[in-house]
């Protein structure tokens, strides 16, 4: 980093200081926005704040300009200057991205239903419009006033005003016409609210119309908003929701007492308010607008993709009941090995653990008393494991090394080995099969989960499969241990 | 016991048809009610046919003279048979006392010494009719030479107890052929067995021992 990026920076760090309100101060204590110079890597698992800039709103037209279309549209070349700026002051920021108007524009108008409530609004606003023309406004009200309403759903007032203002014209018309005036005017001006610069021909409504619109113009000009030109806080969290943004930036233009006033609100998602504002005068904005926009980002707090590890290790400990019946057995007839089984995962990564276990079993006998004695043994197996989180649920799949240390092992198909013991004279020692104090090694294999219940405690569901391989000529009697486990875990 | 084995099988054809409907949605199932289910039907649907544990003789045998077992001085005799029963499989010991004194106490010396007691051999279960098929070799109580014989034996169990029939199978023998019906109460299960009920001596050997002959 440069001296002069330095010093840049410190006296960004000053500024944020004392810019920021004392609880984001708190939660982001540092400067982000302006620490990096360009020769410096940016931190990849910080995630950019997404901000779309919608397009200018300007009430430059006054009520005695709105029927002089030939008058100079002033009000483009401002629009377009200010938005280019915002933009650039955005953009020279980092870990910013910005969606400008026109990004947001078709991002409204490719969401999925957007297509289908604009023609519907179309279909119902020329329905409107020929019964209005047909002399029938009360009928056109209520297709007018749908169609309104079928813009004002897909935001078509940010994509295409034109055509949702020309639909709360008519709207507004049609009920003038019909004997409605309030509501008329209540239309009209939500007209003016989403197209503002609106001129008409002359002469083109009627004269009640005519003077209906240059009122709705006054109106609004005296009442708006200029930091919510695009609604209020509650349609503005719908619109950041529909662009996936986390902040709109809202400008609009309008007179001043020395110029042109260039109003700039911020709106947050998240806090769902608008939670940076400033109205600078046209001729200065060039000098003001980027402190205004740095000491806002200032304040907002970057998400990080990276895990914050509350300790340097996770480890999520359980005891569980066991079943582990062996699917290949000498015994004739099925026997199972109950028990219990207890062990750690220990988070390494953020998908990557060790796991180590140990079980202790006891046999039930099988049905044809085949194994001589109820036998007792000791697994612990030991490996690495993936893992991953769905909600309440962490999963995993691990693989390792199991070692089984048999107790008294012995089994026999002779009914006099069984009834009299194996030292009797009509015991076929022949039948025998003895492995006791065999330690069988071999591959581990285990799928489970872990589901949240509450505080740091879990249901602990375990399926797991080892094969022996070790000792070489002990493994092909007594083999492939399936493992089902059932208990509950604590996350140290 | 018959009944309530019968009742245990239907119970576990019921538990595998649920098992069996359960697969096609067991995710949404407790991983424990998988668990105990398998754990009831592979320890709970073993078929024995309960011939397993201690068996004696309902009265004395020998009281008439065309008995094929009887003491040696014509005194009554009493049979133990123990049994032991895994599945298909059966092994034991028919062990003979005397039968005076038998419903009171087990007379602990046999009526023959030489023919006290005999090993089941080649011992075969069919669960489906609680029977038990098994071979005896060795001399019986009031036999006059005190040969070996072949002895086939069928125990059948029977709402009140056992029923056993001993039959001679040894051609040349002048008891080929002779059977004995006798019918038998259970006064212990098969965990009852002890050691010392299997005991059997082998037959003391006959001659001049002392000259190896």
């Amino acid at each position: 980093m440069t001296p002069t990026a330095a010093r840049a920076g410190v006296r960004a760090i000053a500024f944020a200081l004392l810019a920021c309100p004392i609880t984001a101060q708190a939660q982001q204590p540092a400067l982000r926005t302006a620490l990096l110079s360009p020769g410096d890597v940016p931190d990849a698992t910080k995630q950019p704040r997404s901000v779309a800039v919608l397009p200018v709103k300007a009430y430059l037209v006054q009520p005695g300009d709105l029927f002089a279309p030939e008058a100079a549209p002033a009000r483009d070349l401002a629009g377009l200057a200010i938005q280019d700026a915002v933009l650039a002051a955005l953009r020279s920021a980092t870990y910013v991205e910005v969606v400008p108007p026109d990004g947001a524009r078709q991002s409204l108008m490719a969401a999925p239903e957007s297509a289908g409530r604009v023609q519907a609004a179309q279909a119902a606003y020329r329905m409107g419009l020929e019964l209005y023309l047909g002399l029938s406004s009360a009928r056109a009200v209520d297709k007018l006033r749908a169609a309104s309403r079928e813009f004002a759903d897909s935001f078509a007032d940010v994509f295409d005003p034109k055509s949702s203002a020309d639909a709360q014209f008519m709207l507004g018309v049609a009920l003038v016409d019909s004997g409605r005036p309030a509501e008329g005017h209540v239309a009209i001006k939500a007209g003016f609210a989403q197209q503002p610069d609106r001129r008409f021909r002359r002469d083109f409504f009627p004269p009640a119309a005519a003077n209906a619109l240059q009122a709705a113009l006054t109106d609004l000009l005296s009442t708006v908003d200029p930091l919510r030109p695009y609604g209020d806080n509650q349609r503005m969290a719908a619109l950041a929701r529909k662009l996936g943004v986390g902040w709109l930036v809202l400008t609009s233009l309008r007179k001043g007492e020395r110029g042109p006033v260039v109003s700039i609100a911020v709106y947050s998602a998240h806090k769902r308010l608008v939670e940076a504002e400033a109205h600078l005068p046209l001729d200065q904005l060039e000098s003001r607008l980027e402190p205004f926009l740095s000491r806002w980002l200032a304040c907002v707090p970057i998400d990080t993709t990276a895990v914050a590890p509350v300790s340097p290790l996770r480890v999520w400990t359980d005891m569980a009941v066991s079943w582990a019946p062996f699917l290949r057995q000498p015994t004739r007839r099925d026997f199972q090995s109950l028990g219990f089984a207890g062990g750690a995962d220990v988070v390494l990564r953020q998908n990557l653990q060790w796991f180590g276990r140990v079980g202790l079993y006891t046999s039930v006998p099988d049905a044809y008393r085949d194994l001589l004695r109820s036998f007792n043994s000791v697994r612990v197996v030991t490996g690495l494991g993936g893992a991953g989180r769905s909600g309440p649920l962490r999963y995993f799949a691990n693989l390792g090394v199991d070692a089984h240390l048999l107790g008294s092992f012995v089994t026999s198909v002779d009914p006099d080995c069984k009834l009299f013991g194996t030292e009797h004279r009509l015991c076929d020692r022949g039948s025998l099969l003895n492995l006791e104090s065999q330690v069988l090694v071999g591959a581990h294999a285990a799928v489970g989960g872990q589901l949240h219940l509450g505080r740091d405690f879990v249901l602990a569901v375990r399926v797991s499969l080892s094969n022996y391989f070790l000792p070489l000529d002990g493994t092909d009697r007594l083999n492939r241990p399936l493992g089902v486990e059932l208990g509950f875990g604590y996350r140290l | 016991m018959r009944a309530a084995r019968i009742a245990v099988g239907r119970a576990c054809d019921r538990v595998a048809k649920t098992l069996i409907a359960l697969r096609s949605n067991t995710a949404g199932r407790p991983a424990c009610l998988a668990l105990f289910l398998a754990l009831t039907v592979t320890t709970a649907c073993s078929t024995e046919a309960d011939l397993g544990g201690t068996w004696r003789g309902v009265t004395p045998l020998g009281a008439a003279p065309y008995d094929l077992l009887h003491g040696v001085d014509g005194s009554q005799v009493a049979l133990e048979l123990v049994i032991g029963e895994y599945g298909p499989d059966a092994a034991g010991v028919l062990r003979f006392f005397n039968g005076d004194a038998w419903l009171r106490a087990r007379n602990p010396d046999p009526p023959d010494r030489q023919c006290g007691c005999a090993l089941l051999h080649a011992g075969k279960v069919d669960a489906a009719t609680a029977q038990a098929a098994f071979t005896l070799h060795g001399c019986l109580p009031g036999a006059a030479d005190r040969a070996k014989l072949r002895t086939r034996g069928a125990l059948r169990r029977t709402a009140s107890g056992a029923i056993l029939v001993l039959t001679v199978d040894e051609p040349g023998s002048p008891l080929h052929k002779r059977t004995s019906t006798i019918e038998l109460e259970q006064t212990g299960g098969a965990g009852d067995i002890a050691e010392a009920d299997l005991l059997c001596p082998l037959p003391l050997p006959t001659g001049n021992t002392a000259s190896g002959q």
